[in-house]
């Protein structure tokens, strides 16, 4: 199994302070994220795309301004710009539906834990009650839909998993967030893990001390139904070591969500 | 009859209580529209909600107008005889107006669209604005307000837009006969992959039409979000051009060759 450079990394989240007239620029994944204070506007500048597509720094203050062609500009004006500035990372605003690259299957009686990544959204807010100025997805995933006709369904994105066992084995990067998934086929026949439908809104996330991103585990049980799973929200894989970054975006019930978790189109 | 004896009749007060209810009618009517109406908003469709504000209005206004002639003195059941005739007549000389409003009872009925839906109708296509007793008004995408009869909707074929959330585009293309198909299908394969736009799921199908004259003609038929369907249809089409330049597939189109005759000779 492929051994990853597990280094500690870089956070570029968090709260970062610009006097007027300063700069902050940051690249996360393949974004390029640029911010001006003036006195009263502050400019949140952003190019999709950028090489390299997995880097990760930033650099506030500095010099260095975000400029050229692909370069979406907003413009947030205030009476008086505040110093405090807080760059986030959050989970997407639909659920994700995590496709295996290879066909996977759970045997009728077993409990796996798997381990995949979703994309993130990057949040700029403002000042001491944190004003929301923008956000975007890092790196916008397809679309798809999930349900049983084209009628009645969800809307969600869609991202590929390697479906790796093995925490050890598993990439980081800066622009993806990594949950624990425990699948239980309490059914009485194999579950053929074509999908799995995730849904990050009821999640949050933590930073580890190495730089890693985590969502909490997911359980996701699967009974007779092959089509709907009940989803269990527990805590972060090592919850001692991470800290919340990003509260979810939906409170989840207590029983937990009962999602159509499996599920084919026209099943 | 001078000021004094006109000041003291009681026919004088009646005129002035039925002034009064009048003013009140339609003070009471618009004020009832107005909460009545925000409260629906709150709690059903537009369509219902707007409906309810016109029935509401109609009842209060009609009970304000009976309330006015009885303070005028006038016999309600001598009106109402008189009015069966006048119905008759008024029914020969409205049939189309009639015609109409039974119409529109059938059009609210059946429900084949609500207000805020975009239907095709009659060769227009537009954004319902409003459905009334008469007729149906829409906007058009190059904003212009057009009226269709209620009769003509009852009678006609609705293509209703936006009705689910989501849709497929078919964009026909021919590819010259020297093409591997394998390799034309791989390409158009990775164009929807490479869209965001595109729904992984219903994937999209590539399904063969005809060996025409000068091509292979195909229909490529991807999925997508309703409110992304224009987007796609323009990006796609591009997307789809630069790839099949970019892997040297041809995209032909009828060729014909002119050939200048020399001129004929002047006898």
């Amino acid at each position: 199994m492929d051994e990853v450079d597990q280094k500690p990394a870089l956070p570029w989240w968090g709260r970062f302070t610009l006097g007027i007239g300063e700069r902050g620029l940051w690249q996360v994944g393949p974004m390029r994220l640029g911010l001006a204070r003036f006195r009263q506007e502050l400019s949140v500048d952003y190019r999709e795309n950028a090489e390299p597509r997995d880097a990760r720094f930033f650099e506030c203050p500095t010099t260095a301004t975000l400029d050229g062609p692909g370069v979406v500009r907003n413009r947030y004006a205030f009476a008086e710009t505040p110093e405090v500035v807080w760059v986030r990372p959050a989970l997407a605003d639909r659920a994700v539906v995590v496709y295996p690259e290879d066909p996977f299957h759970v045997t009728a009686g077993e409990s796996i834990t798997l381990f995949c990544s979703t994309p993130l959204w990057i949040r700029v807010e403002a000042g001491a009650s944190r004003l929301a100025l923008m956000e975007t997805a890092i790196e916008r995933p397809p679309d798809t839909w999930i349900g049983p006709s084209t009628r009645e369904g969800e809307l969600c994105y869609a991202t590929l998993t390697a479906a790796r066992l093995d925490r050890a084995s598993v990439p980081r990067h800066p622009h993806r967030a990594l949950t624990e998934l425990r699948i239980r086929n309490a059914a009485s026949d194999t579950l053929r893990l074509e999908r799995v439908n995730l849904a990050v809104p009821y999640l949050s996330v933590f930073a580890a001390r190495d730089g890693g991103l985590w969502t909490e585990s997911v359980v996701l049980e699967r009974t007779s139904s092959a089509t709907l799973g009940r989803l269990q929200i527990g805590h972060p894989p090592v919850p001692s070591e991470v800290e919340k970054v990003t509260p979810a975006r939906l409170i989840p019930d207590p029983g937990g969500v009962l999602v159509r978790a499996f599920s084919a189109l026209f099943d | 009859m001078d000021l004094e004896n006109l000041l003291t009749t009681e026919q004088f007060y009646g005129v002035v209580r039925a002034g009064v209810t009048v003013i009140l009618g339609f003070a009471a009517a618009h004020l009832l529209r107005s909460v009545i109406g925000s409260v629906l908003d709150r709690r059903t469709s537009a369509q219902h909600a707007m409906l309810g504000r016109k029935v509401l209005y109609a009842v209060v206004l009609g009970l304000t107008f009976v309330s006015a002639l009885r303070e005028l003195g006038l016999d309600l059941g001598v009106l109402l005889g008189a009015a069966g005739v006048v119905t008759v007549a008024i029914g020969f000389a409205a049939q189309t107006s009639a015609s109409n409003m039974i119409s529109g009872l059938f059009l609210l009925g059946e429900a084949p669209f609500v207000v805020g839906e975009v239907i095709q109708v009659a060769g227009t296509t537009g954004e319902v604005l409003s459905i009334d007793l008469l007729s149906v008004k829409l906007r058009t995408f190059d904003n212009l307000y057009v009226r269709v009869p209620n009769e003509t909707l009852v009678k006609a074929q609705i293509t209703n837009l936006t009705r689910h959330p989501i849709r497929r585009y078919d964009l026909k293309v021919g590819v010259g006969y020297e093409a591997k198909m394998a390799k034309v299908r791989e390409v158009l394969m990775d164009v929807a992959a490479k869209s965001p736009l595109a729904l992984r799921e219903p994937r999209p199908v590539i399904i063969f039409q005809s060996f025409g004259e000068s091509a292979v003609n195909l229909q490529f038929s991807v999925w997508t979000a309703r409110d992304n369907y224009i987007d796609l249809r323009n990006g796609l089409a591009e997307d789809v051009k630069e790839a099949f330049e970019r892997e040297r597939i041809e995209i032909p189109y009828p060729h014909r060759a002119i050939v200048t005759a020399p001129a004929t000779p002047r006898s």
